[in-house]
């Protein structure tokens, strides 16, 4: 057991009592998780009960999230089952399963906090050095015929500016201030008309108009206002070509979209493949053979399922694929996170840990003497 | 592949019952009633004719129990028809038949007014013949094609408007609407499959058509591809010019058309010509028909089999000669299936099915059940005792067998489908009872061994229609995601032996709490220890597991999803198993809960097991899409009210027994 440190912060953050609490918590928020995806979607759930601090409402948090649950959790192993438990031979087994769920929730966490995640979708023939965000937006300004410098203001300084709420960006390298305001997260813009109110200012008679929420999050076509120069626009997600605004005879792009991540390489599709069982529409393989480009030269690859590419903390999947007028295209999810193969050691350890515990205990168990081998006949008497 | 081919489905069965109202259909009429028995020998070569279905080679008897187990209801067709024939050839008493699945494919293929005639349909609801213009015997009772023929047409109609309801809002009549309509198809796809071996063809009255093929009709198709080659010359050389040989040509062509038309569904026993450019995918007659006409490849081996079930049709009036020719074809096409390799495990599947080890795995914890009865009402019989442990141990070496021969047939590992997990989790469960009572000897594992067998073997049973009908056969071909042996091998087995381990404690648990609760043997606190240790045990084994192949799913999401953890039903459910385990052990461990408390936790663990194995494949979201079920929320949510209520009386009888407030004497 547990001794006592005399600390009482220590004491309560090492104790059985919190362990319980908090595993209770975590029962609780992902069972709510899970139902609420029926109706809201995986992105929706995770956001809400899973990557938050607390779960909001009426603007006040009501209940601790998962966040907060598994870092109270860690801190609680941490203390609890490292510096307060006595490490001795009949419970080292405990305290390396403790470092090893540590590690996988720390790896949780790391990925949480730095990793990028998003999509690559690619024609056959066709190269690119980034991935885009299936969730997030980014407002890229470049000029036109200029240089191909630009300001690109991130989702973080996008998504918060709903209702009425507003910020200016200011920045070196554009000769304006551009000021953003009333993002809404899934938006239709159409003409203004009597029979709906447009969220925002109706500019050159178009306005945007506010739709719920998708349930699948990638589904969404955020929008919002900008204006640059005493000129007004509309920014949408799925606008087929960029706001352009003209300050002192220069030409600029305003352009929404997902928000890029640059790769250290360029993958080009060389062909993708889809495999079916025989006599059925059911896929069996899906694979695609890709050039990896890079300063010292390109390398053949094949990604396909379960076999993905990993190079510099960066991974791609074989995702999904498609057809359109100019060909198929093949779709790789990728995820940018230094913690990518850590949960793979915390299994090891986790095991080891839980192998070496649970062997003592049957062990034990098997050689005691106080085990009543009660034959059938005393059974029976 | 069922799924895919409903949508298919609807034309299908349009085309089919144009087909089987069509003069050509109308040329099958004549009487082809079967006049013997088959001979054993005959349905056990039928049996290992090889046969491509749902993504891989099996054997023709796997392919008929499926269908059959689909309509029917059971493998086994009791077939009550006047079938005894007196010297002119009239039925002259009525017969009942036991017939398997081989031999009730024999009479589709070759006696199909026959198998028409056999009340093979089971409708659950005889609301769905009222709403489609039919009378009704009784609420649930089985009908014949003959019967359900004049509705046809009105529940294809309503099976199609079923079909537009979204899945989950399906009602149970819409459901068994769709299913029938699926059942009469698969039907027709069967009996249909003969069709263009019977029929004659117009090659009379053209003198390009005589020269090759002779004078008069030509009988059977194989009479026309033979002159494959021939055929396609002329088809080449021939012009609207030379309009009698030119129209008769097109007449011809038009007969193969809808010879092709009617089989296109038909099983697919032909393996493709070396030239093919698809190897893999097997022919169906309608493709040895299209390849032969358009393609220069040599097709001998595939018309050589066509013209092999002619010879069997030709004799259907002589067990003997239809044998011998049964032989030449099976050597015929096992020997074309055999040089592809494809022919290995033909027989052991057909074996597995014969030994139906399932069904006798059932039968011997039945009788495990009732000794283990008999051994309550008289424990001082080692008789009784020593019969329980034998026939526990007989039925789950039947399973163990079971799974084995399934996991070699398939060259898997033993854990594929849902219907794999329920025997598995159930085996698992025996040896981790044996073992149990192995280290205790108290006989509860053992009582819950027996359960635990009874009650696993049941569900596999109940469950393998709505496997079959979900995806065409238990051993199903797999998506492209668990297209790996290494991780289905490791994830999958594992979570399984966690879902075992978690159910496992909740059957031990009930022992204690039903146990206080009825005052049995009360005063033998050690027993209860015993069974609480016990209880303890197997959640330590639950959670190792379930631990371990759960962090293991999270690398197998990392190799195929780009994600460790993506907050998934599926794996929250998994995850709910690993916390409940923990907070369990964790409340043991901090002395918050006892014995009782730690029964009723177990309990409650088989929910969150049950919720995690079935319940997460309710709600049809998430990247699991392979596990999603449907019909079984009505058992899981009956399951989950019960284990409450027994939460309910643990709690009770803590209650109850709770020393009373002491009232001091007044006195």
């Amino acid at each position: 057991m547990a001794k006592k440190t005399g600390n009482p912060i220590v004491d309560i953050l090492s104790s059985l009592q919190l362990a319980c609490v908090m595993l209770s918590l975590l029962f609780i928020l992902t069972l709510l998780g899970t139902l609420y995806q029926v109706e809201h979607g995986l992105y929706e759930a995770k956001e809400v009960f899973f990557s938050s601090w607390f779960i909001w409402k009426f603007g006040i948090p009501i209940f601790p999230s998962g966040l907060t649950c598994m870092t109270i959790l860690t801190a609680n192993m941490l203390t609890g089952g490292l510096i307060r438990l006595k490490i001795s031979k009949r419970n080292l087994g405990v305290v390396i399963t403790h470092i090893g769920i540590a590690l996988m929730l720390g790896s949780g966490m790391v990925k949480v906090l730095t990793a990028d995640e998003g999509n690559l979708a690619l024609l056959e023939g066709e190269r690119s050095n980034f991935f885009s965000s299936l969730y997030k937006w980014e407002v890229a300004i470049t000029e036109v015929g200029g240089d191909g410098a630009g300001l690109v203001i991130q989702d973080k300084y996008l998504s918060d500016l709903d209702g009425d709420s507003a910020r200016t960006v200011k920045s070196d390298v554009l000769p304006f201030d551009v000021t953003l305001s009333g993002f809404v997260k899934n938006s239709r813009i159409q003409p203004k008309g009597p029979m709906w109110e447009a969220s925002g200012p109706v500019v050159d008679g178009f306005g945007i108009f506010e739709m719920p929420p998708m349930k699948e999050s990638e589904q969404n076509a955020s929008g919002m206002h900008v204006e640059i120069a005493g000129q007004q626009g509309i920014l949408w997600g799925f606008q087929r070509a960029p706001w352009t605004v003209k300050v002192d005879g220069r030409t600029f792009l305003v352009d929404m979209r997902h928000e890029r991540y640059e790769m250290p390489f360029s993958i080009e599709l060389i062909k993708f493949m889809k495999e079916e069982h025989p006599g059925m529409s059911m896929a069996k393989a899906y694979r695609s053979d890709v050039y990896k480009i890079d300063e010292s030269g390109q390398e053949k690859i094949r990604i396909q399922m379960n076999e993905p590419l990993r190079s510099e903390n960066l991974v791609l999947f074989q995702s999904s694929f498609g057809t359109q007028a100019s060909g198929t295209y093949s779709v790789f999810s990728v995820v940018d996170n230094v913690s990518d193969q850590w949960p793979l050691y915390s299994l090891w350890v986790v095991t080891a840990g839980m192998l070496l515990t649970f062997v003592q205990r049957l062990v034990k168990v098997i050689i005691s003497p106080s085990r009543r081998r009660t034959s059938v006949k005393e059974m029976t008497s | 592949m069922w799924k895919t081919n409903r949508a298919m489905g609807f034309l299908v069965a349009f085309a089919a019952f144009f087909f089987l109202s069509s003069p050509l259909g109308a040329a099958q009429a004549e009487s082809r009633i079967r006049s013997f028995e088959w001979p054993q020998e005959t349905v056990e070569l039928f049996a290992t004719l090889p046969v491509q279905h749902g993504g891989r080679i099996k054997p023709l008897d796997s392919l008929a129990g499926v269908n059959l187990l689909m309509m029917n209801g059971k493998r086994t067709l009791e077939a009550g028809i006047d079938w005894s024939l007196d010297e002119n050839g009239e039925p002259v008493a009525a017969r009942t038949e036991s017939l398997k699945p081989s031999a009730w494919l024999l009479d589709c293929f070759f006696f199909p007014e026959q198998a028409r005639a056999y009340r093979a349909f089971r409708v659950q609801d005889a609301a769905i013949l009222t709403s489609i213009g039919l009378e009704s015997r009784k609420k649930r009772d089985w009908y014949s094609f003959d019967e359900l023929l004049p509705g046809l047409s009105a529940l294809s109609a309503e099976a199609k408007k079923a079909f537009d309801v979204e899945t989950i809002k399906r009602t149970p009549k819409q459901r068994q609407t769709i299913k029938l309509n699926q059942d009469l198809l698969n039907f027709e796809n069967l009996i249909v499959f003969l069709d263009p071996m019977r029929n004659e063809y117009s090659t009379a009255g053209s003198g390009a058509l005589e020269n090759i093929y002779g004078p008069g009709k030509t009988k059977g198709i194989a009479g026309i591809l033979e002159h494959e080659v021939e055929l396609r010359q002329l088809r080449a050389s021939i012009s609207p010019a030379d309009s009698a040989d030119y129209s008769a040509i097109q007449a011809l062509l038009k007969e193969l058309e809808k010879a092709m038309l009617g089989t296109f569904n038909s099983p697919a026993f032909f393996v493709p010509s070396k030239g093919a450019i698809d190897q893999e995918t097997w022919w169906k007659v309608d493709d040895v028909i299209r390849e032969s006409v358009t393609s220069l490849d040599d097709h001998s081996d595939q018309i050589g089999a066509v013209r092999g079930f002619e010879r069997m049709l030709a004799n259907t009036n002589d067990s003997t000669a239809f044998q011998r020719e049964l032989e030449t074809l099976h050597a015929s096409l096992v020997g074309q299936a055999a040089a592809r390799g494809e022919y290995k495990h033909i027989e052991k599947e057909v074996a597995l099915y014969n030994l139906d080890p399932f069904t006798r795995g059932l039968v011997c914890f039945l009788l495990a059940f009732l000794t283990m009865a008999g051994s309550w009402l008289k424990p001082s019989s080692k008789g009784l005792w020593y019969g329980q442990i034998g026939l526990s141990a007989v039925g789950t070496i039947l399973l163990i067998v079971g799974i084995v021969y399934r996991s070699v047939i398939r060259e898997r590992p033993p854990v594929v489908t849902l219907y794999d997990t329920i025997l598995f989790i159930t085996a698992v469960s025996l040896l981790v009872a044996f073992f149990t009572e192995w280290l205790t000897k108290r006989r509860v594992a053992m009582a819950g061994a027996v359960l635990v067998g009874v009650g696993g073997l049941f569900l596999a049973g109940r469950y393998e229609l709505k496997e079959i009908a979900s995806s065409g056969d238990t051993m199903a071909s797999v998506v492209a995601v668990l297209d790996t042996n290494f991780y289905l091998a490791i994830h999958v087995t594992t979570i399984a032996m966690g879902y075992a381990g978690g159910l496992f404690a909740a059957v031990l648990a009930h022992a204690w709490i039903l146990g206080q609760l009825f005052g049995f043997k009360t005063q033998d606190k050690a027993l209860y220890k015993t069974i609480y240790t016990m209880t303890y045990g197997v959640v330590c084994f639950c959670l190792l597991f379930s631990i371990f192949g759960t962090i293991m799913g999270g690398i197998w999401a990392n190799d195929s999803w780009g994600r460790f953890w993506g907050w998934d039903p599926k794996e929250n459910g998994a995850l709910l198993i690993c916390l409940w385990s923990l907070l369990t052990l964790h409340m043991r461990l901090g002395g918050f809960i006892r014995d009782r408390g730690f029964a009723v936790m177990s309990v409650f663990g088989g929910i969150v097991v049950s919720a995690s194995w079935w319940g997460v494949n309710l709600l049809n979201v998430g990247l699991h899409s392979y596990g999603f079920t449907s019909g079984v929320a009505y058992t899981l949510f009956v399951y989950w009210v019960i284990e409450l209520a027994v939460i309910g009386l643990a709690a009770f009888d803590h209650f109850r027994k709770l020393p009373k407030p002491t009232v001091p004497d007044p006195s």
